[in-house]
């Protein structure tokens, strides 16, 4: 059993944590243009339908289904690749597979996620194409870079780094966790004939964040005595109510002072969304977006610990230390290095200069490139580019999709994409309008969600919509203007 | 177009229902084999530790008392500790009784009248009676007691058969400068009363009289009321009892008294008989050792120590020396040669000192490389030894002497070839079967900064204690440099001496570990520059090792690690 529970939690911390992950990885979303969501990854996009409103505060419809988006990218493995069914005899038994994983491990493996609830979306287009909407919403986002240089050092181990007298670089080594409201207002115009522009500005409120800005860090072994040392220039950095240092060590409060961070609104943030579509010809058009360019300063419960220098590890101290009857007895300081008191030894070791001051973070940054070719009237294609930015890692996606607004009540989409390293992402969407209702479904991979042992990635986006002012035509799909 | 609508819903539907069996399976943690497939090399630091000499021989035996001795380094300390009676029980004032008759011509031959009441009146003298009854050489003479407490009671019977009244008067015991005065008048009824009153709080000078001590003048008044008839007969009887003495100091010359009188053994546990310890094998040198009784005495009076009887058992030729065969000619040994002891000279307060056995007076430097495992003394110690009547002191209600018999063994010397065993019992079978390494090293690496070295050994032997395999390979190897010291047995250079070990094990050697039952220690320490005869050198406290322990290793797990 033990060894069940270890396993699960290894897989979780690899896999399974960042449940709640990435900037917005929605890229067949961004062709779905009976949708206007689609504006959160375009706001160049000018929605169908003259009155949009949705979100979870909207009575009866909003939620059926839930406003609610999730993401989960991994560019390096799979859950198949830490755990999979054996061969022969271990056939029905799943086997931890470490050479697998190794072999599998990036040179940067990059885990994203992020949870989105919409509370209220509005979107209003006037006779003239200028639309304004505006949403209320929270996300909580989660992003760790680990380099395979540290997954080489806990698996294939150091000795041979050792003996060929280098170090461990994991410099790229992040984490980041942050939860946050998000109000926005966006303006999307048509500001020429085919060309339209849009922006959205967005008031951040942070809720709570972990995360570290790491400069450098590397691990060296020491040949003579096998100490390891950190040569480390690092910060950690914390805004949540959850944990404290006081200068002696730390504190842990309950965990339903969480809700103390939901209700903050101390940690103002400011972000935008920018973005420009143009149609070249009838049939082909091209847009260009930025989305989350921004940042959250964090002053509330805000601690920086700072580590700047090398770092010795000589391993556990043991030493003389009274017993109960008072007499010496040479051991293990065992309450220095219980689980309570691990992060004050982290502390200790790392001579962190920790006080309480405020930090800033950036969100991850995503920039699209797309085009669309509007083939038949309820036939078109689209091919977008994706790049997003994240603390000194860039992770790039492409994706072909085929988009047909095949009635005037129903729209379906569907999309190839290299995402993550792999190829085999098959994604699908759907939009149907019944009278006033829109409902939509979205996602990057159906197969993620079907087999989600295999996926690098695992997402989907669904929510319904009231529409008024829609269209009474079937619009060619796609091509934007 | 809408059979491809139709086949798109039918494939979501059917996806619903199929899927979620497929992939279940895998995130069934109750399939989970178990089985690792894994290499990897790691040198890792796996333990550090300060170690300071000095706790390492408060482990070994915790009778020791290491301190800093007046020199600075170490010495090991074996005590026994004497202690003096309770002032109010040496010095007990006892009850102390006066009575007094007085008869009609008594009164009429000094008496005087006055209208119809006939007064007399007569100063008297009570002498207190001592006291200390273990006093050899005469009386304490006493001048003066503060009383916490005490009662004094008295009384008056009267055959007159006439109203009278006895007042008695005691002037030098006074409480805030009045002295004690009281009386008890009885009616012509009456032929008895008493009064008790108490003497919390009060002074009582007892040299007011020619004498000069140990008396206590009373000025006693008996009136009798004859109205206008001659009065018959009669007498009166007085008593006086003052009793229940509390006091709070004393002032006087106090005599001889027997302050202690007491025997005691000191264990020296380090020689005791332990199989952990090989001493047959060794040799070794404590310069300076020392007895010493350090006292405090809260009396205020001279007094003297000294010793009655001091053996020790040697253990190396396992016989006693007596007294005879450890002292010198300065011992203080007996009352004819005794050691004075230094006294309080303010009430309340103690005064401090210390008498030193050492190789001047004794042979006790000759004794220690005998390793003796005991030391038994007999020890009296005694005021006034002088019988100086002229010297006139105090005690005070908590005086008491303290005393602590030491035997001081300073770290300072030379060791050679001392063999410390302990045996751990280890079952480590059920490890090594399942120990996921094809080779492993361990690093030791001592840093040592004391002037002692060790080599060390330790063997795996199964139940029978048969050998099967042993630590380390080159017996003779040092895990311990001992750091050099000069002509003072002071460190020459404060930079610790490196000592790195390593050992090698294969996957084979590991394995037959698995019958391992104990794990047999044997660690042989010297000083620095040993040999009989060797350089004597100093242990200070700061003196100790840094060890550290690193493992390299190759792990090849290829196992069912789910233990079922």
């Amino acid at each position: 059993m033990i060894m069940k529970k270890n396993v699960l939690i290894f897989v979780s911390v690899l896999l399974l944590l960042p449940v709640f992950l990435n900037a917005q990885q929605a890229n067949t979303l961004y062709y779905m243009d009976r949708v206007f969501q689609s504006q959160t990854v375009n706001i160049s996009e000018i929605p169908k339908n003259r009155i949009q409103v949705g979100g979870l505060i909207v009575p009866l419809f909003g939620q059926l289904p839930p406003a609610f988006y999730f993401n989960y990218g991994n560019n390096s493995f799979n859950y198949n690749h830490i755990l999979h069914f054996g061969e022969g005899e271990k056939k029905d038994s799943l086997v931890l597979d470490l050479p697998l994983l190794m072999k599998k491990a990036k040179r940067n493996t990059c885990i994203r996620g992020e949870f989105r609830i919409d509370y209220f979306n509005l979107s209003i287009r006037t006779k003239k194409n200028a639309v304004i909407t505006v949403n209320l919403s929270d996300r909580f986002m989660y992003g760790t870079t680990i380099p395979k240089s540290l997954f080489d050092f806990a698996l294939n181990g150091n000795r041979d780094y050792m003996l060929e007298g280098k170090s461990h670089d994991i410099s790229r080594l992040s984490f980041g966790a942050t939860a946050f409201h998000e109000l926005g207002i966006g303006f999307t115009s048509e500001i020429r004939e085919k060309f339209s522009v849009g922006g959205r500005m967005k008031l951040l409120f942070g809720m709570l964040d972990m995360s570290t800005k790491i400069g450098s860090l590397e691990l060296s072994t020491d040949p003579d005595m096998y100490f390891i040392t950190a040569s480390a220039d690092m910060q950690i950095r914390k805004s949540t109510s959850l944990f404290d240092y006081d200068g002696e060590g730390f504190s842990f409060e309950d965990i339903s002072t969480l809700t103390n961070d939901l209700a903050a609104f101390g940690n103002v943030g400011l972000a935008f969304d920018l973005g420009a579509s143009y149609k070249i010809t009838d049939k082909l058009a091209v847009s260009l977006s930025v989305t989350d360019l921004g940042f959250i300063n964090w002053l509330q419960n805000s601690q920086v610990a700072s580590a700047k220098g090398e770092y010795t590890f000589e391993g556990i101290e043991l030493g003389f230390l009274p017993n109960d009857e008072g007499k010496l007895s040479y051991g293990i300081d065992t309450a220095r290095y219980n689980a309570g008191h691990i992060m004050d030894t982290l502390v200790d070791l790392f001579d962190m200069d920790i006080r309480d001051k405020s930090y800033m973070t950036m969100l991850p940054s995503n920039i699209f490139v797309g085009a669309t070719y509007q083939l038949l009237p309820k036939l078109g294609f689209g091919f977008l580019y994706r790049g997003e930015i994240y603390k000194k890692t860039y992770n790039q996606a492409i994706t072909l999709s085929v988009n047909s607004n095949i009635t005037h009540w129903l729209s379906l989409h569907g999309s190839w994409s290299l995402i993550n390293n792999t190829a085999l992402n098959f994604g699908a969407g759907l939009s149907a309008r019944l009278g006033f209702i829109t409902w939509f479904i979205v996602t990057d991979d159906v197969v993620g969600l079907i087999f989600p042992q295999k996926a690098k990635t695992i997402n989907m986006r669904m929510g319904c919509t009231l529409t008024f002012g829609h269209e009474k035509k079937v619009s060619k799909t796609a091509t934007r203007l | 177009m809408r059979n491809l609508l139709k086949l798109f819903v039918l494939a979501i539907v059917a996806t619903g229902f199929i899927l979620p069996s497929c992939t279940k399976d895998n995130f069934d943690m109750d399939r989970l084999s178990g089985d690792v497939s894994y290499e990897g090399s790691f040198a890792i630091p796996l333990a550090y530790s300060n170690i300071a000499f000095y706790q390492v021989l408060n482990v070994m035996d915790t009778s020791i008392a290491l301190q800093d001795n007046d020199e600075g380094y170490l010495s090991m300390f074996y005590h026994s500790y004497v202690e003096s009676k309770r002032v109010q029980e040496l010095l007990n004032l006892g009850p102390q009784h006066y009575e007094k008759t007085i008869s009609l011509s008594d009164m009429q031959s000094r008496g005087v009248y006055a209208g119809s009441q006939l007064s007399y009146v007569t100063e008297e003298i009570i002498s207190f009676k001592l006291m200390n009854e273990n006093t050899e050489n005469g009386e304490a003479e006493i001048d003066s007691l503060a009383l916490n407490s005490g009662t004094l009671e008295y009384t008056i019977q009267s055959t007159f058969g006439l109203a009278s009244k006895l007042v008695v008067e005691f002037p030098s015991i006074t409480k805030s400068g009045r002295p004690l005065k009281d009386s008890i008048a009885l009616y012509s009824t009456d032929s008895y009363d008493s009064r008790t009153l108490s003497l919390e709080g009060y002074t009582i000078d007892l040299t007011t009289t020619p004498r000069h001590f140990n008396e206590i003048p009373v000025k006693i008044k008996a009136v009798l009321d004859c109205g206008s008839s001659v009065p018959t007969p009669g007498v009166f009887s007085i008593t006086l009892d003052i009793h229940d003495f509390n006091y709070k100091g004393m002032y006087g010359y106090f005599g001889y008294n027997e302050l202690l009188f007491q025997s005691d053994t000191i264990d020296i546990t380090m020689f005791k008989n332990n199989p952990k310890y090989d001493w047959e094998h060794a040799s070794f040198y404590f310069k300076k050792p020392r007895l010493t009784v350090t006292y405090w005495n809260s009396y205020g009076v001279p007094s003297m120590f000294y010793f009655t009887a001091l053996d020790a058992y040697m253990y190396s030729t396992d016989e006693t020396w007596n007294i005879n065969q450890i002292i010198k000619p300065n011992f203080p040994l007996g009352e004819a040669n005794p050691a004075s002891i230094t006294h309080a000279t303010i009430p309340g307060t103690e005064a401090e000192g210390m008498i030193t056995v050492d190789s001047t007076n004794s042979y006790l430097d000759q004794v220690i490389p005998n390793r003796p495992t005991w030391i038994h003394f007999s020890a009296k110690a005694a005021t006034n030894p002088g019988n100086n009547h002229s010297i006139r002191n105090f005690i005070d209600e908590n005086s008491r002497l303290r005393s602590k018999i030491e035997v001081e063994i300073p770290l300072y010397g030379h060791l050679y070839n001392f063999t410390y065993r302990d045996t751990a019992d280890i079952d480590i079978s059920s490890y090594v079967g399942n120990l996921p390494v094809k080779r492993m090293a361990i690093l030791l690496n001592i840093k040592n900064n004391m002037p002692v070295k060790a080599n060390a050994q330790f063997y795996f032997v199964d139940e029978n204690y048969t050998v099967l395999d042993s630590l380390i390979k080159n017996p003779n190897t040092m895990v311990l440099e001992a750091a050099s010291v000069d002509a003072y047995g002071h460190l020459i250079n404060n930079d610790p001496i490196n000592t790195p070990t390593k050992v090698e094990l294969t996957r084979e050697q590991i394995e037959s570990l698995a019958s391992s039952k104990h794990l047999l220690i044997k660690i042989t320490t010297s000083t620095a520059d040993d040999a009989s005869g060797g350089k004597d050198v100093k242990l200070f406290r700061e003196y100790g090792v840094k060890v550290n322990v690193g493992l390299d290793v190759d792990l090849d797990v290829n196992a069912n690690v789910s233990g079922n």
